[in-house]
């Protein structure tokens, strides 16, 4: 009301850009302790954002900051700009080559959200240590006359088998995301794509496959464990589309020590057994999904 | 009725205790009455309290099975069911199912507590083929079995502690599994209270099963000091006061409660005193009434012993007073018993005796009508009695006795004597017994055996006799029989050798005394032997008989004709009515002509007509200066003469025939001896057809007796026969012809040869003939194919199966058979047909008058014809003229043996003969010069 007043409506959009592109930008550790405040950019996915203020990224994080002395903020975003949020430009993939342009306002300090290590990711992005697993299935509604591999040797048979069984079936896919077809070469082989545009949030695959927008869907293992339990008897798992995937914290290139400190943070919650419980809490069965991995983690 | 007021002041005392009585009764039992009334209140609580402590295990136990239940129900478990049902691999969708339900799994037995300590062990997802899909917690999924269509009420495991709890997994109405819940039984402890004071406290505890195991609410283990095993075998729901050795039971009351769906029981233990509190038992409140009732009855039962004392003085005197008289009347009554005693002791011995006498008399009754006739005399013997048995005997009725003299029976020829002798003798010692004869009322004097018996007075005199005849007949056959058996022949009923000897004795005293002569005549049946072999011994012994009834026409009354055994009869003839031996003998030979014709009267033996001669010998005595054993041997000597004169004779004993008997044992010695030493040589007499061809001859015995003559050939064979030396002469000469045969073989003139070996009766019969005969042949190896033998009719008819069967088998050997003497003897066509022989051969008795006599000439023809039609070749004997030949040869005969062609000769000379007969055929036999013995050299 007060700035209503003192600027004029047509003044408070101009000073509120202003405000934007100049107080706030990614910063490293000692900028984040000065500034008093960790910034949180978080994608609504699975139960690692909620968008209900909690999820496994979230307390992680909030812990982060606790462990930094700071506070902590949740800035939400999502898979398109997610990256634009953290750096301050945004990312275009052509030919295999990655580049940053433009000049956007840098909305936080860190990505947590259930983000995959891709290569071209890392090209322009800092990743902590891995803090969950992940891999990319081909899910089918329950009906579907496709019947779910049968466990082969290794998981590249497993791929293998799987990618057969999609044939000329309509495949739904979101890009840009770790459901980007173009990550597991589905693009130019005659796959019947069907690129998911009204939202960026994973959550929303499953329902559009159970409304018939396509025969098939790709779907991350984490949405896939929570979907299996919503969806129960209308979904089923055809097998993976991708190999083991790994999930971490995404940091500025020159952050670094921010990158640390967040590795120590943890270590130390996986020694003391809260990373464990965030991972039963939000993801109960991943375990079983991912032995090895949260074997390595809990020695 | 109500007592008047005197009446109660009298017994005031007994009024007020009845009324104090009635006021404590009413108190005890209003105590008594809030006894059970509390005691009923309390037992009600403890079997509430137990019965909710129950409910609440029984609820624990079920929400057991409801969580079980849930679980198989819950939405991880049927999330995983439907995948796998889509066929999702478990490597990439349903390991996150199993996850869930882990987590679900893991959370149940986290929030599941008892009073704040967790109690479930173990959660597990098992797949109907018994995979376990999901499992959580400690230890293991329990053993399920058979998968449950329903949830199962919990398993108490008593050994693993553990409630076990099994619940149905369906997927779309289909039984796929089941979960397995596994709940720490120790929890249910907790359920539990206990409470200890000094009396024993309140206990609760569970009993498992059988009592074995326990829980108690102290520890959550078994506390086997508190259990006692019986304590489970409590009847339910009753508070019973719990008995045991063990320590710590002593007042204590136990309550047993079932838990309902369980093999379990919730046992509670009170102390008494605890749960009654201060309460006294009802039984106390009696005990407190039975104090006055006691000094009530204590005191009328004073009262009454007061009174009852008073009366005691009053009737003790009476008493004392009576007493004295009754011990005066005790005093009359004594003597008075000891009188009646006295009369009933005398009268007892009485009765006894009169019994006594009644026995005996009854004794004597059933004796006297015995089945022995007796009557009864008095002193001068006249009949005072007879029983029905003497009556019959006698004829007479007792009425007709009464009073008659027993002389009336008396049938003795010596009247008097013997009747006296009896009276003399019974009057005398009082008894006799002996023989008698009884006159019956029909005048038949029946022998019978007296016995008299006297019967004394009081005073010893002789007042009564008992005479008993016996009866005799029995004994009289007995003896008879004996006598018949001892002295008599069975077979004809003649006297035996005893009574000969005895009668000739007395016929010696009779001689000696009347200077006259008797004779014994020893007869002998001629062929009886052969009689008795040929037609059986039925018909032999119908002869015996016959024979023996015609000597005794044969003789005087006062002769005697007896039998020594076999066809032997002597014949004892006691006045042959001349003092002079001549006379004698002529009468002798008259009576034995006599016996010799009428014996030779043909008899019919069972429709068989037969007639049979007779041998006798006689010897004649006049004293008895001969012994018997002298005598029968001369007459058998005589006899032995008769027969060798050609039997059918009479000769009268002579020194000389003494002589013949020891010569005739002298031969039976030594042909013993030669036949041990082999010593028997054996002729060949030739047999030659009609073609003057030899073709075989018949061996014949020869004894070249050393130091002594050689006997007959009859004589021979009879000894032989008779001596049993037939059997080792026979198989001697049978061997010595096979050997002869084997000999023969090597020469040309003499192999085909056969040889004839004559065959007796007894051979044939005797059982080893067959083997012996085959053996022989064998072992010398003549060729049975050459070997005859000749049989005579002398062999049993009666075994003619036996010998046929013999016959045959020595047949099929090769041997042949011929029939020897054929028309001499019984010859039948019957059996004729039916023996296996080859050749019949007519005896040198019809050949030799077969030209002069015509009665010869026909029995010849008709055994050559006979010889045709059974298709048996014919040889004739004893053939000694060319006329004889001739006759033979018409009719058919065609081979011959006889001095016309040679005599027997030893087997050197045969050879020879046989040697120059093969070159030389005579027209006419040339007799062969040299000794001729023909015997029936038998095998």
């Amino acid at each position: 009301m007060f700035w209503k007043r003192l600027l004029g409506r047509r003044h408070g959009v101009a000073l509120a850009a202003v405000l934007a592109s100049t107080a706030v930008s990614a910063a490293d550790l000692a900028e984040i302790k000065a500034n008093g405040e960790l910034r949180h950019i978080g994608i609504r996915y699975a139960n690692f954002v909620t968008g209900t203020g909690d999820g496994f990224d979230v307390e992680m994080m909030q812990g982060f900051a606790r462990s930094l002395g700071v506070s902590y903020k949740l800035v939400y975003s999502d898979f398109y700009t997610v990256i634009r949020d953290l750096l301050g430009k945004d990312v275009q993939r052509k030919n295999g080559d990655v580049t940053l342009t433009g000049a956007f306002p840098v909305k936080g300090d860190v990505i947590a959200t259930g983000f995959t290590m891709l290569p071209w990711r890392e090209s322009i992005l800092l990743f902590s240590e891995p803090t969950f697993p992940s891999q990319v299935l081909l899910m089918a509604p329950a009906e579907s006359d496709l019947q779910p591999i049968k466990d082969g040797s290794d998981v590249s048979e497993d791929i293998k088998a799987t990618k057969q069984l999609i044939g000329s079936r309509s495949l739904l896919v979101m890009e840009r995301t770790c459901l980007d077809p173009a990550n597991y070469g589905l693009t130019g082989v005659g796959v019947d794509l069907k690129k998911y545009t009204k939202s960026a949030n994973l959550n929303e695959m499953i329902p559009a496959l159970l409304n018939g927008e396509a025969q098939l869907a790709l779907l991350d293992v984490p949405d896939a464990i929570l979907d299996l339990r919503k969806w129960a008897g209308r979904i089923k798992v055809l097998g993976p589309i991708s190999e083991q995937q790994t999930l971490a914290t995404a940091f500025p290139k020159d952050a670094p020590e921010l990158r640390d400190a967040f590795n120590a943070y943890l270590r130390e919650i996986k020694a003391s057994g809260d990373y464990d419980r965030l991972v039963d809490k939000y993801y109960p069965g991943i375990r079983l999904y991912f032995p090895q991995f949260f074997a390595a983690k809990t020695n | 009725m109500i007592p008047n007021r005197q009446s109660l002041l009298l017994h005031w005392p007994l009024a007020m205790a009845s009324g104090f009585l009635v006021f404590v009764l009413v108190l005890a039992w209003t105590l008594y009455s809030t006894q059970v009334q509390l005691r009923s209140a309390t037992d009600a609580r403890l079997l509430a309290d137990s019965a909710r402590r129950a409910a609440v295990v029984e609820d624990f136990l079920s929400e057991q099975e409801k969580l079980a239940t849930q679980l198989a129900g819950s939405h991880e478990i049927e999330a995983y069911l439907t995948n796998e049902a889509l066929g999702m691999s478990p490597r990439y969708g349903l390991n996150a199912n199993i996850g869930f339900i882990e987590q679900r799994f893991q959370k149940t037995i986290e929030r599941m507590s008892l009073r704040g300590d967790a109690f479930l062990r173990h959660i597990g997802f098992v797949k109907r083929d018994g995979a376990a899909v999901v499992a959580v917690g400690d230890g293991s999924i329990p053993e399920i079995g058979d998968f449950p269509p329903i949830s199962q009420p919990p398993r108490i495991n008593p050994r693993a502690w553990t409630i076990e709890v099994i619940a149905p997994v369906f997927f779309k109405d289909v039984l796929v599994g089941a979960i397995a819940t596994t709940a720490d039984l120790k929890a249910l402890s907790r359920l539990l209270i206990e409470a200890d004071d000094r009396a024993g406290g309140y206990h609760e505890f569970l009993l498992i099963g059988d009592g074995s195991h326990a829980l108690s609410p102290r520890d959550a283990s078994a506390n086997f000091d508190l259990v006692e095993r019986s304590l489970a075998e409590l009847p339910a729901n009753r508070l019973t006061p719990a008995v045991s050795e063990r320590k710590g039971f002593d007042g204590m009351l136990a309550l047993r409660t079932p838990i309902k769906g369980a093999p379990l029981s919730l046992m509670t233990l009170a102390s008494e005193a605890a749960a009654y509190g201060g309460v006294a038992p009802p039984a106390y409140a009696l005990y407190l009434a039975a104090f006055p009732a006691a000094l009530f009855l204590m005191a009328v039962g004073f009262e009454r012993q007061r009174r009852r004392t008073a009366q005691l003085k009053n009737d003790y005197a009476e008493s004392d007073r009576r007493r004295h008289e009754l011990s005066q009347h005790n005093d009359a009554l004594s003597e008075e018993i000891a009188l009646r005693k006295a009369l009933e002791d005398d009268l007892r011995r009485k009765t006894r005796a009169l019994k006594e006498t009644n026995a005996d008399l009854r004794i004597a009754a059933t004796a006297f009508e015995s089945q022995e006739g007796m009557i009864v005399t008095d002193a001068h013997h006249r009949i005072l009695r007879i029983n029905r048995t003497f009556a019959e005997l006698s004829g007479y009725r007792a009425d007709e006795l009464v009073g008659k003299s027993t002389a009336l029976f008396n049938a003795q020829d010596d009247t008097s004597n013997l009747y006296a002798e009896i009276l003399a003798a019974s009057e005398l010692s009082g008894r006799w017994q002996g023989e008698v004869r009884l006159r019956t009322k029909r005048g038949a004097a029946i022998a019978r055996w007296l016995t008299v018996s006297a019967v004394q007075d009081d005073s010893g005199a002789h007042s009564h006799y008992v005479k008993t005849y016996y009866d005799l007949s029995e004994r009289k056959e007995a003896e008879a029989k004996i006598r018949e058996l001892a002295f008599y022949d069975q077979l004809t009923g003649l006297p035996n050798r005893t009574i000969l000897v005895e009668r000739a004795r007395q016929a010696m005293a009779q001689c000696r005394a009347l200077k006259t002569y008797a004779a014994l005549l020893f007869v002998d049946l001629d062929q009886f032997k052969r009689l008795n072999d040929t037609l059986g011994h039925h018909k032999g012994d119908l002869l015996l008989k016959q024979s023996a009834a015609r000597l005794i026409r044969c003789v005087g009354d006062g002769d005697t004709v007896s039998r020594f055994g076999g066809d032997e009869f002597v014949v004892l003839l006691t006045d042959l009515g001349a003092s002079d031996v001549a006379g004698a003998a002529l009468q002798a030979e008259t009576i034995a002509e006599n016996i010799i014709a009428r014996i030779a009267e043909p008899q019919n033996l069972d429709g068989h007509s037969f007639r049979c001669t007779a041998s006798i010998g006689v010897a004649l005595f006049h004293d008895d200066g001969q012994g018997m054993d002298d005598l029968l041997k001369w007459a058998d000597m005589a006899m032995y003469e008769a027969k060798t004169s050609g039997r059918n004779a009479v000769r009268f004993f002579d020194p000389t025939m003494q002589r013949l008997v020891e010569a005739r044992a002298a031969i039976e010695a030594d042909l013993r001896e030669d036949i041990a030493r082999n010593n028997i040589l054996l002729h060949y007499q030739p047999q030659v057809d009609d073609q003057g061809r030899l073709v075989g001859a018949e061996a014949l015995l020869r004894w070249p007796r050393a130091g002594g003559q050689a006997p007959s050939p009859v004589e021979i064979i009879e000894v032989a026969e008779s001596s049993g030396l037939i059997i080792p002469l026979g198989d001697g000469v049978f061997e010595a012809a096979c050997r002869q045969l084997v000999e023969w073989a090597r020469s040309p003139a003499m192999a085909g040869l056969t040889l004839a070996v004559n065959v007796s009766g007894v051979q044939l019969h005797h059982p080893g003939f067959v083997e012996r005969v085959r053996k022989t042949v064998q072992r010398t190896g003549a060729d049975p194919r050459l070997l005859k033998l000749e049989v005579t009719e002398s062999f049993e008819i009666s075994r003619i199966e036996e010998v046929i069967a013999k016959m045959t088998v020595l047949r099929n050997l090769g041997i042949r058979f011929s029939l020897d003497d054929f028309g001499t003897g019984y010859s039948s066509l019957s059996y004729l047909k039916r023996l296996p022989i080859d050749q019949l051969k007519i005896d040198k008795s019809f050949v030799r008058d077969v030209i002069s006599d015509p009665n010869d000439a026909a029995i010849a023809e008709t055994i050559i014809a006979l010889g045709e039609t059974l298709g048996l070749s014919v040889i004739a004997e004893g053939v000694e003229t060319e006329e004889q030949r001739a006759f033979l040869a018409d009719r058919g005969c065609r081979v011959y043996q006889g001095f016309l062609f040679a005599r027997p000769m030893p087997a050197e000379p045969f050879a020879q003969f046989a040697t120059l007969f093969s070159r030389v055929k005579p027209e006419t036999g040339s007799p062969h010069q040299g000794s001729h013995l023909r015997s029936s050299a038998c095998l």
